[in-house]
């Protein structure tokens, strides 16, 4: 990152100029904060790409800005082909949140976003949670990160029934369809109880025996080792059922500590789903 | 993000511009001494600051200098402060207009006015024509960027500035008398 800021001055006064397509000799401090904040996304998209690993001569704001440019559009596109490619096959399981946030929402990201006067803005709220944290990117970088996070979502509820899946949401909350939680970690949820209980997934109910199995896992297992445990099993269902799937599995073992503390609770209190 | 960047941007000097400026308003009798320009771009850059706005680029002053040079109104003697005064008066309403109009077209906006409305008055034109014109500006109104901000203001005029039937009035009562 520069640390001299006069160094940026010329490259947002640049930009300025083509903003007010050369017709205005001033902006208010707003739009330039908005335009520096625009260079220093695009120098940052440089360096982050690598593309910023240049020579001493070529090492100006003004070439990493436009080397940051064609990164911001380059990323630009691959998001758009990745949520058309998602889009083919998308299921929001009857989840209003998921549909409004990835059906609704992201085609007015793409209608609407600025790569060169404000690459730096999310635009839409991404109201669906995902189950990586991606609070810490803007921008192009949060929404391609965000369909990342989806298209592996996907992967991991097409390994099941549809039927399955809309079963689970509904015996975890009749009012499934306006839930704003993760569905993917609802499910993935369910999976582990069957996990720990030693059953398969189509044994439709699990008895206090069952129950009685898993607090006993709870009680004399340390969380890492269960973590691991279920860590294992996981994984193992993913390379069986979506063995092409990149990054699914550490998307998914993400969330097994929580799922494991909710679990473990949740036996204690004899709803080991968290059904509400 | 610390606004010092800002700061920095305001510094670059235009006293060279400024002074060059000289060479277009000699034959209109008018003349910047080098302390002379040294103010109007200080007050440019109180201006800037009052309205919070950055400029970049060639500046505003000689742009106002050389549109209105020509005046009726302005003399040697009241050149200086007259400048000023435009100064702030555009980057008021740069933001008043909320950057729709250009720079160019407000500028001309500006100086038709100045000569054929206000006679010179500046007060008029900051307080009566340009804030109707911004009126009609935040209210939609586009018509000046086909007209590029000349013969626009008699649209929204509400002084009666020529009253042709008490013209007549007059003219039998100082011909037949």
């Amino acid at each position: 990152m520069f640390e001299n800021m006069e160094e940026l001055l010329p490259v947002t006064a640049r930009l300025a100029e083509q903003y007010t397509s050369y017709e205005s000799t001033s902006v208010t401090y707003e739009r330039a904060q908005q335009l520096m904040e625009a260079v220093l996304y695009c120098i940052h998209e440089a360096e982050q790409s690598g593309n910023g690993i240049v020579t001493a001569e070529q090492k100006t704001a003004q070439y990493l800005y436009e080397t940051g440019v064609s990164c911001v559009k380059r990323r630009t596109k691959e998001a758009l082909e990745l949520y058309n490619e998602i889009s083919a096959e998308f299921n929001h399981y009857e989840n209003h949140c998921l549909y409004d946030t990835f059906v609704e929402g992201l085609p007015e990201f793409f209608k609407w976003y600025d790569v060169k006067f404000c690459p730096q803005d999310t635009i839409i709220t991404l109201d669906y949670p995902v189950l990586k944290d991606i609070s810490g990117y803007t921008g192009i970088d949060k929404i391609y990160e965000f369909i990342r996070c989806i298209q592996m979502e996907q992967g991991f509820l097409s390994i099941f029934p549809e039927d399955f899946v809309l079963q689970v949401l509904f015996r975890y909350d009749k009012e499934y369809r306006e839930l704003i939680d993760n569905i993917c970690e609802i499910v993935l949820s369910w999976v582990a109880v069957y996990i720990l209980a030693g059953k398969p997934l189509s044994e439709e109910n699990l008895d206090g025996a069952d129950h009685q199995i898993i607090q006993e896992i709870f009680e004399t297992n340390k969380m890492e080792d269960i973590c691991g445990q279920l860590g294992l099993k996981v994984s193992a269902m993913v390379e069986k059922y979506r063995p092409n799937s990149r990054g699914l599995t550490q998307y998914l073992l993400g969330s097994i500590r929580g799922i494991a503390v909710r679990l473990k609770h949740g036996v204690r209190a004899g709803n080991p789903f968290g059904i509400r | 993000m610390n606004q010092d960047w800002i700061v920095l941007l305001q510094q670059q000097s235009q006293l060279g511009k400024v002074m060059e400026t000289n060479q277009k308003t000699a034959p209109y009798g008018l003349f910047l001494s080098e302390q002379d320009a040294e103010l109007l771009i200080e007050e440019h850059h109180h201006a800037l600051q009052e309205q919070k706005r950055v400029e970049f680029g060639g500046g505003i002053t000689p742009k106002i200098i050389y549109e209105f040079c020509d005046s009726d109104f302005i003399d040697q003697n009241n050149y200086v402060d007259t400048i000023i005064k435009l100064q702030e008066i555009f980057y008021l309403y740069k933001n008043e207009m909320q950057d729709e109009i250009t720079d160019d077209e407000l500028l001309h906006f500006m100086k038709e006015q100045f000569e054929k409305v206000c006679f010179g008055d500046l007060e008029y034109l900051e307080g009566t024509c340009l804030n109707i014109f911004a009126q009609a500006i935040r209210a939609g109104y586009r018509g000046y960027k086909s007209s590029e901000g000349r013969g626009e203001y008699f649209q929204f005029d509400e002084v009666l500035r020529w009253d042709y039937e008490l013209y007549q009035e007059t003219l039998r009562e100082l011909c037949w008398r």
